[in-house]
């Protein structure tokens, strides 16, 4: 068992778990239990930071070390899903590390999802949210266009590597515009309708809820850092919001 | 009663749809969109037809959607990552947001102050929920031979 591809196994794994959206303990116990098929008297270490892993194996071939950055992901489960999967296999014995790396590269070239698939999911998600919150018809019809608008910029914007924040910024001051040119028109009724129906997809409950498993599992540093960028998000969101209400609204 | 079914209604087809965004395999939509819908049906019924307090019912909401989802994991053989992130979506405080926000553009202050301090609780809460099911031992949701 070559020990330099089973540690490269291990740390592409916890990568694309990180990247997609898994907490640190799922990443770490992955990397372990990828890590603990090497010799039954192996030693191995995985410690995980939401910026960067750190693995370390104690085989036959001796001590040897990866570290790895890592950049802002996507939330993908269908990736977080796969890569379970393969490790479940890989470690059952039931695909040799040859085909578990094979597989990892596959993963990692999986298509994300559709721009077009994921702009009319943002409408209908915010069409139906703003059923949910008992809009009029007219705050149901703009909430469906707003959050059309508002999958195609997030898409134009990740592909332009905007940073996280800047993007949520953004968003925000899209949706407020967007409001208030429908208004304008007589398209809907009031802003605070159609704007809260159309601010709940980018208002990001997962870091939220990925921080608090982290800080359950004693991953602090994960944890609160996560809950930060949580707030961080929220913080963006309301002045790209508040910004562009008080210079066109007048509120 | 019928605003409960509606709005259980509605919670699903926009979970199910925001779970599309996160590049869901296929065959867990409809799981995830049934994860936000029973959060969504145990808040709408606490809050409308027991009068349970908006900040309880999200509490219960939230305990019944993180069990479902711990649930759907074992069933389904995938993280419950899967159905807790769009299953989250409904209960989060969207509207009180927006009207801490509005609050605080009035610079009325009591009221972003009040709408803020319950935007904080709901959030809490929901934290709080979420952190009590998933410490529960995994013992108790894998009663399904699978």
């Amino acid at each position: 068992m070559n020990d330099e591809k089973l540690l490269k196994l291990a740390v592409d794994s916890g990568e694309i778990i990180l990247k997609s959206g898994g907490e640190i303990q799922r990443v770490e116990d992955t990397m372990s239990r990828i890590m603990a098929t090497a010799s039954t008297n192996s030693e191995h270490e995985a410690i995980v930071f939401p910026t960067a892993i750190f693995a370390t194996l104690n085989g036959k071939n001796g001590q040897i070390t990866k570290v790895k950055r890592i950049y802002q992901g996507r939330t993908d489960l269908k990736r977080l899903d796969a890569i379970n999967t393969m490790s479940r296999n890989f470690v059952s014995g039931k695909i040799s590390l040859d085909e578990a790396l094979k597989c990892v590269e596959d993963i990692k070239n999986m298509p994300e999802v559709n721009p077009y698939i994921f702009s009319i999911s943002i409408s209908m998600t915010c069409l139906f949210f703003s059923l949910m919150i008992q809009g009029s018809f007219k705050d149901i019809i703009s909430s469906g266009i707003i959050g059309l608008a508002l999958g195609m910029f997030m898409i134009i914007l990740s592909k332009n590597n905007v940073s996280y924040f800047i993007s949520r910024f953004i968003s925000g001051m899209i949706i407020s515009i967007l409001a208030i040119i429908l208004h304008k028109i007589n398209m809907c009724n009031t802003y605070e309708n159609v704007i809260t129906a159309c601010i709940m997809p980018i208002l990001s409950g997962i870091t939220i809820t990925t921080s608090l498993r982290d800080i359950l599992n004693g991953d602090f540093v994960s944890g609160i850092s996560r809950a930060i960028e949580g707030t961080l998000v929220a913080v963006a969101i309301a002045c790209g919001v508040m910004i562009v209400l008080k210079i066109f609204a007048g509120i | 009663m019928e605003k409960i079914i509606l709005q259980t209604i509605f919670s699903f087809a926009s979970c199910l749809f925001f779970s599309i965004t996160f590049n869901t395999p296929k065959k867990e939509l409809i799981f995830c969109g049934l994860t936000g819908a029973i959060g969504m049906f145990v808040y709408s019924l606490s809050a409308n037809m027991f009068n349970i307090d908006i900040i309880i019912a999200t509490f219960l909401g939230t305990i019944f959607l993180t069990a479902t989802s711990r649930f759907l994991s074992h069933f389904r053989q995938a993280p419950s990552t899967i159905y807790l992130i769009p299953g989250i979506l409904p209960l989060v405080p969207g509207s009180y947001m927006y009207k801490t926000m509005y609050g605080l553009l009035k610079e009325d202050m009591v009221y972003f102050y009040s709408q803020g301090v319950f935007t904080v609780k709901l959030a809490g809460v929901i934290a709080f929920g979420v952190m009590v099911v998933l410490a529960l031992p995994y013992s108790l949701f894998n009663f399904i031979k699978k």
